[in-house]
């Protein structure tokens, strides 16, 4: 009886030095999961150090309301630590792509580890009580204690991150506190009531977080997040085409199949030089259309215009005016245009809706993709603006948004050479977008008269008649070297410039 | 037990799964779709004389009856139509007209079932050019050039060729090839322009469209009396892929294996087509989803109504300076009697034998016709996983494979929200003599086809069998005549264009020796001419 007291005396210890590793452990793990997630490491350790302290003194705090059956409780608080800190850095790994608040996340599975691993230490010194002697128990509870920690902290760094990842470091730790808990629920199952029940839990969760250890990688193939600069927050494949946002603290991006489309920081530049040359030019325009730009952002430049009363807008996928239309972030950004009385969404080819079309439009702004293959390079034909030409009224002023002169010039003036082959005049001007570089854009007219580029609405941020001026100048390294051919549905010239002048730029 | 009965329910999965494997294995996965026939079964029916019960309708008569309507017929009642002689009735077999340039439909698009383009025309053919500007495929003129309609201009990218494990632009073979091959294959390509660009001492084009306004000197005829394998040797050309190649082309145009193929016919391919237009290469091609019904249907557009389908002509004599034709209606299944002032017998010379009841006619027929089989499959198809190189074009063909490839029916939409495509793919059966070939493809199940066609695709496309959503298959027992060598200007068979009686005028293609748009509809036309003539001079 004697070397059984002793034997759980020295188990309980044991318990303590492993208690303390695993503590640390789940508090370097935040602390190293946050700094990945989300930057600023000085930061991010100080605050978890700081609340996962703080939390254990909470803990310590409230063992005092722990009166009866301390070894059960003992038991139980092993096991929920073992579950929580187990899982703590899966759940941050998966919650961080998909959830808006991971702060609250982080923090409060921060606080609930240090609560229950503060109960831990304290509770099982009044276990130890009765056992020992108080000079010689707290001595020792505290040695271990602190040898466990030392433990952890050179672990952590030199073996567990490098050989186990984050995901597996914290369900390893969590499965010794299970196993100590199961351990203890087995060895005083007289001491404990309802032993029974905690074993059994006990050995469900070291079950549970032994399958989630195996399948550790795809858990953290599951969130990507990782591998990006920015964090994904939405991603979807449409019929069409796949969609991705990613956000980071100061911006959020569209990419559609991975090519860029616009930055929060920056669209208002490009949006505001795609729409205003054309209307403020045109101020009795009353009919607007706009071909793609399912974002809403050229729609969002257009309803500046008091006197447009009806814009026609058609965008190929549904997905993407449904997710404008619908989702907070960016109807955050284009202001909710495209709930706009005045709008008409239309989910259809811009092709066959052209053809098929006998309105008549004041402006028509072209936001595609760039021709980067031969079915968008069919919307950027001599045929297709042929049609185009059809859809607006003599003094009619359509725009396109035409690529990068700068890293394309050939696909650049091949676009407003295939216009003036369509029969228009064209004004080609160009802008600075720092995430896009330096843009282009064709405004194509009926007729010749210059536009009056003098009125520009009172709030814009990037457009004004000076800047307007300065747009329409291009310097020598953005004219084309040779004479580019226009762009047929029979010889897509446009896409095999572009192809060539975008791989060559790319490569570099 | 209840473990038992676990164990028992996977071993059944498993087994169900290893079944469903093997199944696709041997291609026997099954798709919607069947083997779509046109009215060959009625058209035996007039090569054995065997029919059900049938009564007897009223006798009709009509100044002009026009027996076929596929583009020589059509052509004939467009261009009588057009000067002002609007009496006449066609009569066709089929229950749409069109003939080789039938089309076929389905939610997504038309497509074709057969003919399904024509290259820039050649000047000097006012009749040709004059029907095009109607029909809307010529829009305008630039500097005297036609300006071709831009949506009916094969849209970029036109073809590609799956050689040497990769697709390359253009069918010409290239990539991959040595470079004796390559200076072979050009040096062939220089012969053929500058054939391209003879001309005899009085004018004349060395090869010419229609075929019967080349020149008749020797130097240029005596190329029909061998093949195009022998004029290759000849001139040293040896490569294999140039010999490949050739041998897809003359299949592609002629139904016939290079072996066969007459070799004035075979640089006729090549040498022929000096098309001028605006906005658009002699090399160009027109084409629709629906393929020639495009045109077929401006050719038939004003006298629609003429059309009587599913009629089976089963004799046709001259009688008192008129015409007498027998045939069976198959709606009504009553036999009529026309008797017409003219009619043009716009069929296959193996048709016209019988209608004629001329053994002399058949002898010829027999002595110089070979007609090719050909099967034709147009499969409706989600997007195929892709090998390296070029991207779906127009026209994607194998180097070297039994097929001729696919060709793309949805290329001319410009609708980019589509996500499946209607393919359609062609096979002349040139493996066998056409007698037995033809044999063997009215005795293969539409199964046989479709693992035949899955296998083939199978090596451009590996998931083609996931992408399959609907295959649909069509024979063609006497598709076009080959232009054997010897042929195309034998006098002797040249005799079956002249008017029999001076009131029935032979007028198709094969006539004319080789199956294109352009032969066929100046057959049309100049049986017209024929008639209107006459007509004008009973006038007078």
């Amino acid at each position: 009886m004697v070397t059984g007291e002793k034997r759980t005396h020295w188990l309980l210890l044991a318990a303590v030095f492993a208690i303390a590793t695993c503590g640390l452990i789940y508090e370097l793990v935040a602390g190293t999961l946050a700094s990945y997630l989300l930057g600023d490491s000085v930061k991010q350790f100080s605050t978890i150090i700081g609340v996962y302290l703080f939390a254990m003194g909470i803990g310590s705090f409230l063992s005092r309301y722990f009166q009866r059956q301390l070894l059960s409780w003992f038991v139980r608080i092993e096991l929920m630590v073992g579950l929580v800190g187990g899982f703590s850095a899966t759940i941050l790994f998966i919650c961080f792509p998909i959830a808006s608040g991971f702060g609250v996340i982080l923090y409060g599975l921060i606080g609930l580890t240090g609560v229950l691993v503060g109960l831990e230490i304290p509770l099982l010194m009044r276990i130890l009580k009765d056992r020992m002697a108080f000079d010689k128990m707290v001595s020792q509870v505290f040695s271990f204690d602190y040898i466990g920690a030392l433990a952890a902290s050179i672990l952590f760094p030199l073996l567990l991150v490098p050989q186990l990842g984050l995901i597996r470091t914290s369900l390893f730790f969590g499965m010794i506190n299970l196993g100590i808990g199961i351990y203890l629920a087995f060895h005083l199952r007289r001491n404990i009531k309802r032993a029974m029940w905690l074993q059994t839990t006990g050995v469900v969760l070291l079950l549970t977080e032994l399958i989630a250890f195996a399948y550790a990688n795809q858990i953290m193939d599951i969130s990507e997040s990782l591998s990006y600069n920015d964090r994904v927050v939405y991603s979807a494949s449409t019929l069409y085409q796949r969609i991705a946002i990613t956000k980071n603290k100061k911006e959020l991006r569209l990419f559609l199949n991975g090519n860029l489309q616009f930055s929060s920081i920056d669209e208002y530049r490009y949006h505001e030089a795609l729409v205003h040359p054309a209307l403020s030019a045109m101020p009795t325009a009353r009919k607007v259309l706009v071909l793609g730009g399912g974002d809403g952002l050229a729609v969002r430049e257009i309803i500046k215009y008091p006197g447009v009363e009806k814009i026609q807008l058609v965008d190929l996928d549904p997905a993407m005016t449904r997710l404008f239309s619908t989702q907070g972030m960016l109807t955050a950004i284009n202001q909710l245009s495209l709930r706009n009385k005045k709008l008409h969404i239309e989910n259809a080819d811009a092709f066959s809706w052209l053809r098929s079309n006998n309105d008549r439009y004041d402006a028509v702004i072209v936001d595609f993709p760039d021709p980067s293959n031969f079915s968008i390079g069919k919307l950027y034909s001599v045929t297709f603006y042929k049609y185009l030409m059809r859809a607006l009224t003599p003094a009619g002023i359509a725009v396109i948004q035409s690529t990068s002169p700068f890293v394309a010039p050939k696909s650049f003036w091949c676009i407003d050479t295939t216009l003036k082959t369509a029969g228009f005049e064209t004004l080609p001007y160009h802008n600075y977008v720092p995430s896009f570089g330096e843009w282009g854009y064709v405004m194509a007219m009926k007729n010749r008269a210059m536009p009056d580029f003098r009125k520009f609405p009172a709030n814009l941020r990037y457009l004004d008649s000076a800047t307007m001026q300065q747009m329409m100048v291009f310097p020598p390294d953005m004219k084309a070297k040779i004479k580019p051919l226009p762009n047929k549905l029979n010889n897509q010239h446009l896409v095999n410039y572009f192809e060539e002048e975008w791989s060559e730029y790319l490569d570099q | 037990m209840r473990r038992k009965k676990f164990i028992q329910f996977l071993a059944s999965l498993t087994a169900v799964a290893a079944i469903t494997d093997s199944c696709r294995e041997k291609g026997i996965r099954k798709y919607p779709g069947r083997l779509v026939e046109g009215n060959m079964r009625l058209g035996h029916a007039l090569r054995d004389q065997q029919f059900g019960k049938t009564t007897k309708g009223l006798p009709e008569e009509t100044p002009v009856a026009i027996i076929g309507a596929g583009i020589s017929g059509l052509s004939a009642g467009y261009h009588l139509y057009s000067a002002g002689y609007t009496e006449f009735v066609v009569l066709d077999l089929e229950s749409t007209p069109g003939g080789n340039a039938v089309a076929g439909k389905n939610a997504l698009s038309s497509f074709p079932w057969g003919a399904h383009y024509i290259p820039i025309p050649n000047p000097g053919m006012p009749e040709y050019i004059s029907f095009l500007e109607k029909a809307g495929v010529i829009e305008n003129y630039e500097n005297g050039k036609p300006a071709y309609n831009e949506l009916y201009l094969c849209f970029d990218p036109e073809e590609r060729l799956y050689i040497n494990g990769k697709w390359q632009d253009g069918l010409v073979p290239n990539f991959g090839l040595p470079a004796a091959d390559q200076q072979q294959i050009q040096r062939f390509m220089q012969m053929m322009d500058s054939f391209r660009q003879a001309r005899d001492h009085e004018g004349k084009e060395a090869f010419a469209i229609p075929l019967a306004r080349s020149s008749p000197e020797k130097q240029w005829r005596e190329l029909d009396n061998i093949s195009i394998l022998t004029w290759l040797q000849q001139n040293n050309l040896t490569s294999k892929y140039l010999a490949d190649y050739i041998n897809y082309c003359t299949r592609d145009d002629y139904g016939t294996p290079a072996k066969d193929c007459s070799a004035w016919a075979a640089i006729h391919y090549f040498a022929s087509r000096k098309g001028i237009a605006a906005n658009a290469d002699h090399s160009d091609v027109l084409t629709w989803p629906e393929g020639n019904q495009f045109l077929a249907t401006k050719l038939c557009n004003s006298f629609k109504e003429k059309i009587k389908t599913g009629c089976l002509v089963t004799e046709v004599q001259p009688m008192n300076k008129k015409v007498s034709i027998t045939y069976l209606n198959q709606s009504s299944n009553q036999w009529h009697t026309i008797t017409a002032g003219h009619c043009v017998l716009a069929v296959p010379q193996m048709v016209a034998a019988r209608l004629l009841k001329q053994d002399n006619r058949a002898d010829l027929k027999n002595k110089y016709y070979q007609y090719s089989p050909w099967m034709i499959a147009n499969l409706r198809i989600s997007k195929p996983a892709e090998r390296s190189g070029a991207g779906m074009s127009w026209d994607n063909v194998q180097h070297g494979a039994p097929s001729l490839g696919y060709v793309d029916a949805t290329h001319q939409l410009t609708d980019n929200a589509l996500t499946e495509k209607n393919i359609t793919y062609y096979h002349p059966l040139t493996d066998q003599p056409p007698n037995e070939a033809r044999i063997a493809a009215y005795n293969t199940s539409y199964e046989k086809w479709v693992s035949q066609i899955v296998a083939d695709l199978k090596r451009v496309h590996p998931d083609i069998e996931n992408c399959i959503k609907e295959i649909n298959v069509k024979l063609w027992g006497h598709a076009m005549p080959q232009p054997r060598p010897g042929f195309l200007f034998s006098e002797e068979r040249l005799q079956l264009q002249d008017s029999i009686a001076g009131t029935i005028h032979p007028a198709h293609s094969d006539i004319a020796g080789i199956s294109i748009f352009e032969e066929a509809f100046y057959q049309g036309y100049h049986a017209s001419q024929k008639i209107i003539r006459s007509m004008k001079s009973a006038k007078t």
